[in-house]
């Protein structure tokens, strides 16, 4: 995809650039407001469907999704999609039912919920700096 | 709660738009595009979204941009319905096309915190337009 067919041409690329999968919108604009406020470029998705299609039509840095939702698939799907078929891009995968092994290999990261916004971005820091040492909060 | 969302005391000149649309590309370049012109901007995917925002957070919605279809049960008239009868202080915009959704959001930019548009509201519409052809 060539730089004129991508959107940020209208956005602050310079800043690393966050896809947030979540269908819970209070929580997804919470977390966004949190990851803007870092300075990070943030592009909402509320499912998987709508996360691909960012996928297909932006530059993302790292994706952050929920697993739970609803939708053609969930996010532990996406992200096995998305490892796959984009190895570069990091992934943070947040659940309230999954363990964190189970992401292993998958994420390169995984946050239980509940969790505090501040604790996720700061993981998202982390791994985008290359310090991200442990693979669960 | 974070400064992007704080209290419109912490930060009066800037004002909150609520923008409901349910093409992804779309709300994202249109929400880009009035965070640039200074607007803090809250994005729903479809009216149940909306609502959810505007019934139970408590954040000071100042106007509301949607598109008119939307995904779900809930389109942009009855969510502007809505909106007039329970928070009848919001503005609200219907548009029924990115075009026009650009051409509001252009308009909002002239009369918002910045008072200017970042860049003509039709680079916007153009570039939907392309990555919506790349599908």
């Amino acid at each position: 995809m060539t730089s004129e067919e991508r959107y940020p041409d209208l956005c602050d690329q310079a800043a690393p650039t966050v896809l947030v999968v979540e269908d819970e919108v209070l929580i997804r604009m919470t977390l966004a407001a949190v990851l803007r406020d870092e300075g990070f470029t943030v592009i909402e998705a509320c499912d998987a469907d709508e996360a691909l299609l960012a996928l297909a039509a932006t530059s993302i840095d790292l994706l952050l999704t929920d697993v739970r939702m609803e939708g053609s698939m969930d996010g532990l799907d996406l992200a096995v999609q998305v490892k796959s078929t984009m190895p570069h891009l990091k992934i943070v995968v947040v659940s309230g039912h999954l363990a964190a092994v189970e992401t292993h290999g998958v994420a390169d990261a995984f946050v239980p919920k509940p969790y505090l916004a501040e604790k996720v971005v700061e993981r998202v820091k982390a791994i985008l700096n290359g310090t991200n040492l442990d693979h669960a909060v | 709660m974070p400064s992007d969302l704080a209290n419109a005391d912490a930060l009066p000149s800037s004002k909150t738009v609520l923008l409901v649309d349910s093409e992804i590309i779309v709300r994202t370049t249109l929400s880009e595009y009035l965070r640039s012109c200074g607007y803090r901007v809250v994005e729903a995917a479809s009216g149940e979204e909306a609502l959810t925002v505007l019934k139970d957070s408590e954040l000071p919605v100042d106007v509301t941009l949607t598109e008119v279809e939307l995904r779900g049960d809930i389109d942009g008239f009855q969510l502007a319905a809505w909106i007039r009868r329970r928070r009848p202080q919001i503005s609200v915009i219907l548009a029924g096309t990115p075009k026009r959704a650009a051409k509001a959001a252009g308009e909002l930019c002239e009369e918002g915190p910045m008072m200017s548009k970042p860049y003509d509201p039709q680079l916007v519409v153009d570039h939907i337009k392309r990555l919506l052809s790349l599908r």
